[in-house]
């Protein structure tokens, strides 16, 4: 009964924002975003009321909300021309409330604790209703590490204020906004999936999304947590984040960023993502008072959050205040995002990924798997292991909190390729007949999709280039083959005896170490020359042929990676023989190595485009391979590196790259996150300079050549 | 040669449907497994159960913790602060960690202090659950079958 109370109370309170927040939204949209305005008015009442020092009750409470509601209804305006579309409802709808009442049901019975719900928002939110206040001596004392007083407090809020209503905690309550919330995702997601229309593809992935979402919850235990929260906000901004209307969209994005950023650590992030997303695909309009309305929400509960923690926190406790250490616990307290919070934060990039690829904005889509991967690779190095350990730990809330939203995003792209049920809506068939339906010839294609264009057209080039390139180096030698494995297996005798003997190093089998690690800087330092300069030979071609540049840099690559192939198979015979067969996790080795390619790649398109525009560079690169061939952890281990040194020898791709084919020969396990983190980075990150520098010197170079 | 519209919609493909169908089977499926995992979890007696990290708000040593604390909080006056010692602190940290967060959660209105930072802060009663302490110089408050309460000198 308190919690269908409060959900009155709050929807009500929220719609004082009408029509000036929902624009064209249809009902249940609406339902959910007054719902979050009224959520995000509740906490701003108990912060002000917390602030003013005054204890908590139900008629301060409510008069907090009316003033708040009476000041909103008299300033916001209703967007102009805007009216709500229909909404019907149809059999997706029906099947979705079937996982939503056995959510309820679970949760009301208290079948699920989640950890979030049991150390820190449920016992904050209890302890909150029996005092009356917020208890900032409680809260700072050293073992209520997991109560974490300086996060955001908007579900404590939500909780107390619930029980409020009743004068009586109930934990059953509590954990039911939970199911509350997971209905308004349902709702945005039915915005975004269906809008006005009965189109059974909406309808089907609606009533998927609530089953798989659900199941998600259940074996995740994650009743009382924000991620409900962040993952609404998500939904409910994402129609805004696609389209360029004004007003009520701004406020919507508004309003959900403040009560993401209000929920937890993780959604402050989330809250800068939705505001930058906004202001940079809204409107043109850079005012003022644009980026005011945008921010001022999110501002708002922050300086108050902010304020009411250094009030309570500096003068609670048993040290004098204004003592400076007391300051440096309070602000460390009320400002402490640990790397790895951050990190959780960073998730929301994903989100980015899915929308961008749908839109079909390539540029955008690289830029976040770059920055993604970069974040990453940045923590990995600075935290070896512990950030990717906690990103994996915290995975089903993860993916909880982005499932939907990348969900619909591929669910509308599948719906636009597969139209099943009614047709398109009036309005978005007039927008797709705006679109230009003509070739213009004069237009210039972007020179990096015009090389891909063109590798992709040079595929039976690239194909004989490469067999005539076996068939070149290969054609009546004696020894043929063998000709892959027998200078890798001579330097390796010489390495093997040097190091085994005259500079011992502390590595059981040796040449088991070395031999998988030498082969691939083999492959790597002979594909990367002959890249340069096939692709020399073959600019002088393409002044004559329309083909593309990259195909004489691939196939070199192609060339070399048979070589490896072949070598490879050698190889497992001679570790045969020296007592290593073969086990499963040398079935990563291949990925490993597609990476290495994929790495090589990228440096051999940068050598050839600077070897034809500077013809000494191909001498320097050269030189340049010898020295890196000795600050790459090859021939001895990287532990007998100093450790203040290691760092800089981790910022060397090849360190990874390695890695990733020696661990599972010499090792027998796989390689940890951290290296696969950093090599797909390293890997990805130089295709994408690699091809960038390449396709734009095209001109430049063609001309020199 | 091009298709005329209604050509087109003639030989449009007809599996998407079929597809989704049994894609939304699938996930039914699983759904109502997870169900079935969580009603068994929600159940689970307290002597085949030990962990409480795995307790839910519907299991027998929850349910018994939170009357202990309600006799506990009866006792032990507003103001003061308490060490929550349990049975298993000697055995397994991480349980009796767990068994805390489950008596602050259960019990706000009583100032709870882990055992772990015993030394750091003055503490004046003492929760004992599922163990009673046999020392003379405590006040013994409370004595139940699952632990007791005590005052400090």
């Amino acid at each position: 009964m308190a919690l269908l109370f409060s959900i009155v109370v709050l929807v009500l309170t929220g719609s004082c924002w009408g029509r000036a927040l929902t624009g064209r939204a249809g009902w249940p949209l609406r339902l959910a975003l007054y719902l979050a305005a009224g959520v995000l008015h509740l906490h701003l009442a108990a912060l002000g009321i917390a602030l003013l020092g005054l204890p908590w009750s139900r008629g301060l409470l409510g008069l907090a909300l009316l003033l708040q509601a009476s000041a909103v209804w008299r300033w916001a305006r209703p967007a102009g021309g805007a009216k709500a579309r229909p909404t019907l409802l149809g059999w997706g709808d029906a099947l979705a409330v079937v996982p939503v009442l056995a959510f309820a049901f679970v949760t009301a019975r208290g079948g699920w604790v989640s950890a979030e719900y049991l150390a820190h928002q449920g016992a904050k939110a209890h302890r909150l209703f029996v005092a009356g206040t917020f208890d900032w001596a409680w809260l700072g004392s050293p073992w209520s590490a997991h109560l974490q007083p300086g996060a955001p407090n908007l579900l404590p809020h939500l909780y107390a204020g619930t029980a409020l209503a009743f004068e009586r905690y109930r934990h059953g309550e509590a954990m039911a906004w939970s199911v509350v919330f997971f209905c308004a995702v349902l709702l945005a997601v039915r915005e975004l999936l269906c809008g006005s229309r009965r189109s059974d593809a909406g309808q089907a992935w609606l009533a998927g999304l609530a089953f798989a979402t659900s199941a998600i919850a259940i074996s995740g235990r994650l009743v009382g947590t924000s991620d409900w929260i962040l993952a609404f906000a998500l939904m409910a901004a994402l129609p805004a984040l696609t389209t360029r209307g004004r007003r009520p969209q701004d406020l919507q994005v508004a309003i959900l960023a403040a009560m993401a950023a209000s929920t937890s650590r993780a959604g402050i992030f989330l809250a800068v993502f939705l505001l930058l997303g906004r202001f940079f695909a809204g409107p043109r309009s850079r005012s003022r008072g644009r980026i005011l309305l945008l921010v001022f929400p999110t501002a708002l509960t922050t300086v108050v959050w902010l304020g009411l923690g250094l009030r309570y926190g500096l003068s609670s406790g048993s040290l004098v205040w204004p003592s400076p250490s007391r300051w440096v616990d309070v602000v460390g307290s009320l400002t402490r995002a640990p790397v790895f919070e951050a990190w959780r934060g960073v998730q929301w990039l994903f989100l980015f990924l899915p929308l961008a690829l749908v839109q079909k904005r390539w540029r955008i889509a690289t830029s976040t798997v770059l920055a993604q991967a970069g974040l990453l690779l940045g923590g990995a190095l600075c935290v070896p292991g512990d950030s990717v350990i906690y990103v994996t730990a915290n995975a089903s809330r993860t993916l909880l909190q982005l499932l939907p939203a990348t969900w619909v995003i591929c669910g509308r792209a599948v719906a636009s390729a597969w139209p099943i049920g009614e047709p398109e809506a009036a309005g978005e068939r007039v927008d797709r007949s705006r679109r230009s339906s003509f070739w213009d010839s004069q237009k210039e294609m972007d020179p990096i999709r015009r090389e891909w264009t063109d590798l992709i057209g040079a595929r039976d080039l690239i194909r004989l280039w490469t067999v005539r390139g076996l068939t070149l180096r290969y054609k009546r030698s004696v020894l043929g083959v063998f000709w892959t494995l027998l200078e890798p297996l001579a330097v390796l005798s010489i390495l093997t005896v040097v190091f085994s003997t005259v500079f011992r190093f502390d590595l059981p089998d040796y040449p088991v170490y070395l031999l998988p690690g030498w082969l691939a800087w083999d492959f790597f330092s002979k594909s990367t020359l002959a890249m340069s300069s096939e692709t020399l030979e073959g600019v002088r071609l393409t002044t004559h042929l329309p083909v593309a540049r990259s195909a004489f840099a691939v196939s070199a690559l192609l060339i070399h990676l048979v070589n490896w192939a072949i070598a490879s198979g050698l190889m497992i015979g001679v570790l045969f023989f020296v007592g290593r067969p073969p086990s499963l996790e040398w079935l990563l080795v291949p990925v490993g190595m597609a990476l290495l390619a994929v790495f090589a790649l990228g440096v051999g398109l940068i050598v050839s485009t600077l070897n034809a525009l500077f013809r000494d560079f191909g001498a320097l690169f050269q030189l340049f391979l010898t020295i890196w061939l000795y600050t790459t952890p090859l021939i001895y281990p990287l532990q007998i590196i100093p450790e203040r040194v290691q760092p800089l020898f981790l910022l060397n791709p090849l360190t990874h790259l390695v890695e990733l084919i020696r661990a599972p020969i010499y090792l027998g396990q796989a390689p940890d996150a951290s290296t696969w983190v950093a090599g797909v980075t390293f890997g990805v990150g130089t295709l994408w300079v690699g091809w960038w520098v390449f396709s734009r010197s095209r001109e430049e170079v063609t001309r020199r050549a | 040669m091009a298709l005329s519209p209604t050509a087109r919609a003639l030989h449009a493909l007809r599996w998407p449907p079929l597809l989704l169908i049994v894609a939304l089977l699938w996930l039914q499926v699983g759904f109502l497994r997870e169900f079935a995992r969580a009603r068994r979890a929600s159940n689970i007696d307290s002597t085949t159960y030990h962990s409480p990290g795995r307790w839910t708000l519907t299991s027998r040593p929850a349910h018994r913790l939170e009357a202990f604390l309600k006799r506990a909080g009866e006792v032990v006056p507003p103001g003061s602060r308490a060490l929550f010692r349990s049975a298993s602190t000697s055995q397994d940290r991480r349980q009796a960690l767990e068994r805390f967060d489950w008596a602050v959660l259960l019990a706000p209105e009583i100032d709870l202090v882990p055992p772990d930072h015993a030394d750091e802060v003055v503490y004046d009663h003492l929760v004992v659950y599922g163990e009673h302490l046999d020392r003379s110089g405590f006040e013994q408050l409370l004595e139940l079958p699952e632990g007791g309460v005590y005052r400090l000198p």
